[in-house]
């Protein structure tokens, strides 16, 4: 495994989705155009996603935004957003239902 | 002044490509294999899950792990950093019966 | 790709109508007079709009970078439109 440095990776997203996890349950979805040593980011074609305490999720939709670095929390570069993971989610389980299913037919062929 | 460069209060790179979990200000947890840091401790992690947290009170996590991947954490919001392996939770000594 | 500074950003977007959303989810609509490198913003022309409802109007206001959430440019309005 290579050692790797934080800015290295998000120098490495510029152009691309960038999922930002930011302070007060607020979630950033962009493509990353600029950022500079405080972690301010310029980001186009984006989705803000506000987590309410009732469980509800409210969205925005802008066109390109200047981010605070300051109010950020951690990155996860290269991924589209809360959507993306959730659908992989379900894809997963359902891939190893099949799976599975397929173990079961082997073995009742086998039996 | 050497000394006071000699001296670490934070060896991160002990931890290097070990499973670690920070906590973050905002009561975020993630959990996550070490694979970089800077001077500053902004942190990578790859193979990094998050704990979901309780929707009712955002600084209680619950045990849901949700898969990310990649993860860049910025050294600001940083509380906490532990080893996942050999830390366990025990029960408040201190709670009164 | 060319990458697109903050810096390169804020000096497309001076003088120009914005929007500044703070972390308290207050927004600010207004035309940008001037900004640091604390993202410390003042406006003009402001209107306060809580929660998608108007609440009051500034003719001048000075913003404290540090509850800054995101800065965004205010979409040109239609000529139909107006």
């Amino acid at each position: 495994m290579d050692f790797v440095l934080p800015f290295e990776i998000v120098d490495k997203c510029l152009g691309s989705r960038i999922w930002i996890k930011a302070q007060k349950q607020r979630e950033v979805v962009g493509t990353l155009c600029g950022f500079d040593a405080d972690l301010n980011m310029v980001l186009s074609d984006v989705i803000e996603y506000q987590y309410k305490i009732d469980g509800s999720i409210e969205k925005t939709h802008l066109d390109e935004i200047l981010l605070n670095g300051g109010q950020i929390t951690f990155l996860v570069p290269f991924k589209n957003g809360p959507d993306e993971v959730l659908n992989k989610q379900i894809n997963q389980s359902n891939i190893s239902n099949d799976v599975n299913l397929e173990i079961e037919k082997e073995k009742s062929n086998s039996d | 002044m050497s000394r006071r460069n000699d001296f670490k209060s934070i060896d991160l790179k002990r931890y290097f490509g070990k499973k670690i979990e920070i906590k973050f200000l905002d009561g975020r947890q993630i959990v996550g294999t070490l694979t970089g840091f800077d001077k500053v401790f902004n942190i990578v992690l790859e193979e990094a899950s998050e704990y979901s947290q309780d929707p009712s009170n955002f600084f209680q996590v619950t045990d849901k792990l949700v898969y990310l991947g990649l993860v860049v954490c910025k050294s600001s919001s940083i509380c906490v950093i532990f080893p996942s392996e050999g830390t366990e939770e025990i029960a408040n000594p201190f709670e009164k019966k | 790709m060319t990458s697109k500074s903050p810096s390169d950003f804020l000096k497309n977007i001076i003088g120009k109508p914005v929007i500044v959303k703070l972390t308290s989810s207050i927004e600010y609509k207004g035309i940008l007079a001037c900004l640091d490198a604390y993202m410390n913003i003042s406006l003009e022309q402001a209107e306060e709009w809580i929660e998608g409802q108007f609440k009051n109007k500034y003719a001048d206001i000075f913003i404290r970078g540090n509850n800054v959430f995101y800065v965004t440019p205010q979409k040109k309005r239609n000529l139909q439109d107006l």
